[in-house]
């Protein structure tokens, strides 16, 4: 399937940004993309984005897909201009560094776990969009297998910590859980959901951590 | 106070033990603690319900499979039952607080699993205290529809649910 090998491709070029599992992972904004880019050429190469078929990403708003297949075709150009013997020029990583910081900015293997999380995760983003409170910073997504052995998704939402204090938390909880259950029920998706809240703060930490 | 009510108790304790830095340790313990207060309420309310003798209940409530008990829960958790009970349920959907309290117990017991056996990742206070919290509130919605027929078909099924799949 092209939709896998293309998901494999870009998480093998970028794999230098993420050590650690879905939800410990820092998080790749633009800054710590581009940061972590310049360090290492590894990625400057064709096969960084091998697989990409537009047809795969039917699960995509048309902006974002237009978007990325514009960001594929640029990058593959760009690496295409290095020879396969000598180091890139500060041209060339420039030439390549701005579409494939884009994939990865659409892709975003922090927030989408495997290929099923990013299908399921974008789908559930754009059903839920303007029904999430302001207090919701972000979601990621993980799918497996359940201790049962059902399929099943994780769901990780981020919360601004005022919304975690004790007095609204429960409340607040049961709110967003229900926001996305209603999603998945509505885009037909079978996977057993699971919920789980953090904290920007507790996010922060972690991600601090594993940096360490 | 009952086992369950302790357990649900102890969730709480630990959950907020260590005010500054939370060890994992106590985290884990809290959402394992949360899960079989869950368990425990749901048995032990099963048990009373077949059984007057206290020795008999105490041996029933010995016959509850996780396994089973999660199977049965999803079905209920998703709102509306297999035809075979529709003699009980006369076709009716799973009432909310019903449902919810299955969605708890499949989510705790996850949670559980997950809080005992997955060293990969970190448990957060807050991800603790949201499944707490949903143990918590599980107990309430018990609360609330204990009485109802639904609610004595879901004990039977969570005893002998893979017996039934069986019947046509």
């Amino acid at each position: 399937m092209s939709l896998r090998e293309f998901w494999i491709s870009v998480r093998t070029g970028a794999k230098f940004l993420l050590p650690s599992a879905t939800v410990d992972s820092p998080k790749l904004d633009a800054n710590r993309i581009e940061s972590m880019l310049r360090g290492t050429f590894i990625w400057l190469t064709p096969k960084a984005v091998e697989g990409f078929d537009e047809s795969d990403f039917d699960f995509l708003a048309d902006g974002e897909r237009n978007r990325l297949t514009q960001c594929v075709n640029e990058f593959v150009n760009a690496a295409q201009q290095v020879p396969p013997d000598q180091p890139a020029t500060d041209a060339q990583v420039q030439a390549g560094l701005t579409p494939f910081q884009c994939v990865l900015e659409i892709m975003r293997p922090d927030k989408y776990g495997d290929v099923e999380a990013l299908v399921i995760g974008k789908r559930v983003e754009q059903c839920v969009a303007g029904q999430l409170p302001e207090w919701v910073a972000d979601l990621r997504f993980e799918t497996g297998e359940d201790s049962n052995g059902d399929p099943a998704v994780w769901i990780w939402v981020e919360v601004a910590d005022v919304a975690a204090e004790e007095e609204v938390f429960s409340k607040n909880t049961k709110q967003v859980r229900d926001i996305i259950e209603s999603s998945l029920r509505k885009l037909g998706i079978q996977h057993w959901p699971y919920v789980r809240f953090r904290t920007s703060s507790e996010q922060t930490a972690t991600h601090r951590e594993n940096a360490e | 106070m009952s086992l369950h009510n302790d357990l649900l108790s102890q969730a709480h304790n630990l959950v907020r033990r260590e005010p500054r830095r939370p060890r994992q340790a106590s985290l884990r313990r809290a959402v394992s603690s949360a899960y079989y207060a869950l368990f425990h309420l749901l048995i032990h309310e099963a048990s009373r319900s077949f059984a007057t003798n206290k020795a008999l209940r105490l041996l029933m409530s010995r016959a509850f499979i996780h396994s089973e008990m999660n199977k049965a829960s999803k079905s209920f958790a998703g709102g509306t039952l297999p035809q075979r009970f529709n003699t009980v349920s006369g076709g009716q959907a799973v009432p909310p607080n019903l449902r919810d309290v299955a969605k708890a117990f499949v989510e705790l017991q996850q949670a559980r699993h997950e809080a005992d056996y997955n060293l990969a990742r970190s448990f957060s206070r807050a991800e603790a205290q949201a499944l707490v919290d949903r143990a918590d509130q599980a107990f309430n919605d018990w609360q609330a529809i204990r009485n109802d027929d639904l609610a004595r078909l879901y004990l039977v099924c969570l005893l002998i649910w893979d017996r039934w799949e069986k019947v046509k």
